[in-house]
This record gives C-alpha cells, structure tokens and sequence, in this order.
C-alpha cells in the first residue's frame, strides 16, 4: 500500500454573488458538505490549509475552522494568485504523503466585487495601475491575438469555447451563470480589449470549495468510491512572462509554467496525455481555454482552435473540457476556484456528474493559471 | 516647477533632462544572453550575476496589440479615460516591454508598425512631483 492521498470528501458554495453572506460563511458552507460526504466531523481532521486571495489576513484558516468549534490543529493560510487553490491541495496532499497525517482538509473561499480585479491582486505596481497597463484582459488579448497571428486561430473559435462552457454551466446548478449563450451574442457583446468580448471572460465573485484528503491506510473507511489524487504539481513563470502582471520579456525559449506543471503532473502519475479523459483548464478568457490546452499538451500546437471547432472538447467529445462550463460559466472565486475544479473532477471520476457526466472517465486533469504565472496542474484517477 | 522623478527607479538613464536624451536601461546577462530591464544583481533568466549594464534602442516594433476600451480599475483616473492603444513592443535589441502606443489612431495599430520610445510626464505623485512615463509612438511616414 503506498501513501498516495485519495480524495474521501467534496464540497462546494455555489460560486456566485452573496452580499449576505460572510467569507467565513462560504467557507462553512462548503467544508460542512465536504465532511458529510466523507461521513466525517471536523474533530477527525488533522491539518488543514486555505486558499485565499483578496479578503487574506492572518486568521482566516482558523476562522473559518472556528466555525465547527475550537480547534488546535495546525492551519496555513495559502496564496497563489488563481492558483491558490491547487497551491493548497499540493500542501494538504504533501501533509498526506509525509505520512504524518491520515486526514487533511483543503478549503479555498474567495468574495470579490464586480468587475476587473484589484490591481494589487494580481501583483501590479503602483506605477502599472497609474499608466492604465494593469487590466489584466489587455495581456489575454495580445496573447489571443499572436495565437491567432502565429496558427490561424479565429475569433469564431475563441467564442466557441465561451459557447460550450455556457452550454455546460447551465447543466450545473452550481455555476453563477446558468443560460446558454449563442455564438453571435458572444461575439456581438461588447468588445472590452480587441479582439476579445464581454462574454469571452469570466467574472471575479464569490464561492468556496473543500476537499478532504485522507491517506490510502485509511480512505476506504470513510469511501467506497476512493478517487487517487494522482499528481499536484506547481510551478510559477520563468523568463519571459508576457502575461498579467509582467512588463518586459526576451525570447530566451523556456516553456511555460503550464507546461512545466504539466510535464511534473504526467510524470508523477504516469500518464500521459492521450490519458486524459476530461480537463478542466483556466478559462479566465475563451482563447485561454485553447492556448492551454496546447500548453498542457493535451492537443498539438495550434490545433486547440479547431479542436473546438470540430466539437473534440464537448461533453460528448474526444477530450470534454471545462464540463461544469468552465469559470466563464461559474465565476472566478480566486482562492476556491482550483477546488471547485477538483470538485467537478471528482464528481465525474465517481460517475456522478449527471446530465453533464463524461462517459468512461477514468482520468480528470485539472488546470489553473495566474498572476506570476502560478500554475497548478492536478491529476484525478481512480 | 515641479521635481521630475522617474515612474521606477534604475529603468531610466539619468540626467532625467531633456526629456528627449533619456533611453530605457537594464542588464544583457554575460552568461545567457538574456536581456532585461531596469538594474538587477543577478539575472532574470539563469540568476547569473555575470552581467553588464544595456542602454535599449529606442526604436522597436509592434509585437503584438488590443485597445483598452474599457476604464482600468482605480487609481487609474475613471473621469479622463479614452480609449487607448496598447501593445508588447519589441525593441531593436529584442527586449520586449508593454506599453501604451501614441500617434496612433484606435485602428491604426497592427504587427510590426515601427515605433519611437518617448519619455513625458504621467501623473503627478503624492508629494506633488511630476512622474515621468515611458511610452512609444507610432512612427509615421
């Protein structure tokens, strides 16, 4: 038996706006769920780590934690930009692996106002906010637009994503947007940085999600349905970064953080690839979700566009990608948005994603990018 | 008159007067190749601390580009927004940097339009300075 950690337990706060509602709140909401799916109470959890990003202070782990009552485990507080909550997950199952724990709880919560981020969130200087250059869609933008340039990608394809992950996000109850979107409406919306529009990106709000982690000597006392986190891996950007929050660049050749992340994930699970049976990719922007997909090797360069064309990526498609629509359809809680992922993951490997649910899925890979190029790729099997 | 101060501190070379004298600076690392900007001990791309000061040419081109058309969140000031463009310039010497471009209608911009840095006054800081800012204009025929 190895020390492989196995996901007993998945909860999750609808991602969505909820002014009533307490950061903590959501958190407790979502672990509550979590430790009732591994039929467990938060006095059997040994450790526990929390993602966060924009309402981080020093005791929001235990906060959330004090919900259940006093508790003395240890609680790290975790920050990784969009990545927070894979960065999370990567501490509770390395907390597993070590073998000083049998049962560790991962929990990413996030509120955030409407519309573009904070500049401080995704690391910008004062001297970027001031000159304008720290609206992070600007960056996806340039990118899109050299995907486009550099191997035909079109715009119709860009929007084809955003079409897919709406038509996804209303098979889920859980998404903050739950109506399909046509291809005109998407490209027809308000174009917010050429040659991306209003309903090719996600929206920053509120939700939580939870995973608890329990090592392989225990996991089948607690779940018949045992779900092997396979591989985290987490790699931030070397140089360049031509992304969010970066401002100068050279072409020195270095793959990206994704990819780096990726090569790591496949190894430690030993996949590849051409195993993959559904993902979940950073969709912050349509064109994200194809870029990625070629980063994460999972379709050769340039031919993430016409994948989606071809309907590959559909639910009902050689590789489903972004099956819970994505966080174009369910909103981007910064810290909880990767556990969120992880929560469709699992779902799906159990066979219970329901209308949304991929045949014969065996292998969930799940992807999240952000500022500083924190990259989080997570491999589900069972 | 008001002091001028750079908008970051090592990026520009100095005196900061004429305005037009001032070039972007940086380090081109000795054992990579790597270039990058502003003043660094170690470099960027392999931590070497093998490098030698690079003055960038202030000629470049249009590496890739979109609009802002949409008001950048605050401090960035609400009231004044125009849409703009914006772009990664790639520098004479390979260097890429973003910037604002001037001289330059909204569908103007496109690859590879060639581009001249200027230096001008941003905002003004808290102390009351006048801030210089680096952006580039379209050079026109």
């Amino acid at each position: 038996m190895g020390n492989e950690a196995v996901v007993i337990g998945i909860g999750i706060h609808k991602f969505g706006r909820f002014p009533e509602k307490s950061v903590e709140e959501l958190g407790k909401y979502a672990v509550e769920m979590a430790l009732a799916d591994a039929n467990i109470g938060f006095k059997d959890v040994q450790a526990m780590f929390l993602s966060n990003s924009g309402n981080l202070y020093p005791g929001i782990g235990p906060k959330v934690a004090f919900m259940f009552g006093r508790t003395t485990i240890p609680i790290v507080n975790v920050e990784a930009a969009c990545a927070g909550g894979g960065a999370c997950l990567r501490m509770a199952q390395m907390a597993i692996k070590q073998g000083e724990y049998d049962i560790v709880l991962a929990v990413g919560v996030e509120k955030q106002p409407r519309g573009f981020l904070a500049p401080a969130i995704s690391g910008y200087e004062h001297w970027q906010a001031m000159s304008g250059l720290d609206e992070n869609p600007m960056y996806w933008a340039m990118k899109a637009r050299l995907h486009m340039k550099k191997y035909g990608t079109t715009i119709e394809q860009i929007a084809q994503v955003s079409v897919k992950n709406h038509k996804n996000g209303a098979l889920n109850p859980n998404a903050m947007y739950q109506k399909p979107m046509t291809l005109e409406e998407v490209l027809n919306s308000r174009v917010v940085c050429d040659p991306l529009t209003l309903y090719m990106f996600c929206a920053p709000n509120d939700g939580a999600a939870a995973v608890v982690l329990a090592s392989e000597k225990v996991a089948r006392r607690y779940t018949t349905k045992p779900v092997f986190l396979a591989a985290c891996a987490h790699r931030i950007s070397p140089y360049p970064e031509l992304d969010v929050g970066g401002y100068f660049g050279y072409n020195t050749g270095n793959k990206t953080s994704t990819t780096l992340a990726a090569i790591e994930a496949y190894e430690k699970a030993g996949i590849g690839p051409e195993d993959v049976s559904l993902a979940e990719l950073q969709d912050t922007d349509a064109s994200g979700e194809i870029i990625f997909s070629e980063e994460l090797l999972l379709f050769k360069e340039g031919e993430g566009g016409p994948a989606v064309s071809q309907g590959l990526t559909e639910l009902d498609g050689k590789l489903p990608i972004s099956t819970d629509g994505g966080i174009i359809s369910k909103g981007e809680p910064v810290g909880a948005s990767a556990l969120g992922q992880i929560y469709e993951g699992v779902l799906q490997l159990r066979g219970m994603a329901g209308p949304r649910q991929v045949k014969n899925a065996r292998v969930a890979l799940c992807h999240v990018r952000g500022a500083l190029g924190h990259a989080c790729v997570t491999i589900l099997k069972v | 008159m008001a002091n001028l101060v750079p908008f970051k501190n090592g990026v520009f070379t100095t005196p900061l007067q004429p305005l037009e004298n001032i070039r972007l600076k940086g380090v081109k690392c000795l054992s990579c190749g790597s270039l990058a900007l502003g003043e660094r001990e170690y470099c960027i791309n392999c931590t070497s601390k093998d490098l030698e000061p690079h003055i960038f040419s202030k000629y470049g081109k249009i590496y890739s580009y979109t609009i802002i058309r949409h008001a950048p969140p605050p401090p960035y000031p609400q009231e004044s927004f125009k849409p703009f463009p914006v772009a990664w310039v790639e520098l004479e010497d390979g260097l890429y940097i973003i910037s604002e471009i001037t001289n330059c209608g909204l569908d103007e911009i496109d690859f590879d339009l060639p581009v001249e840095l200027v230096v001008e006054k941003g905002w003004t800081d808290e102390n009351g300075n006048d801030v210089l800012m680096y952006k580039f204009k379209l050079i026109k025929k």
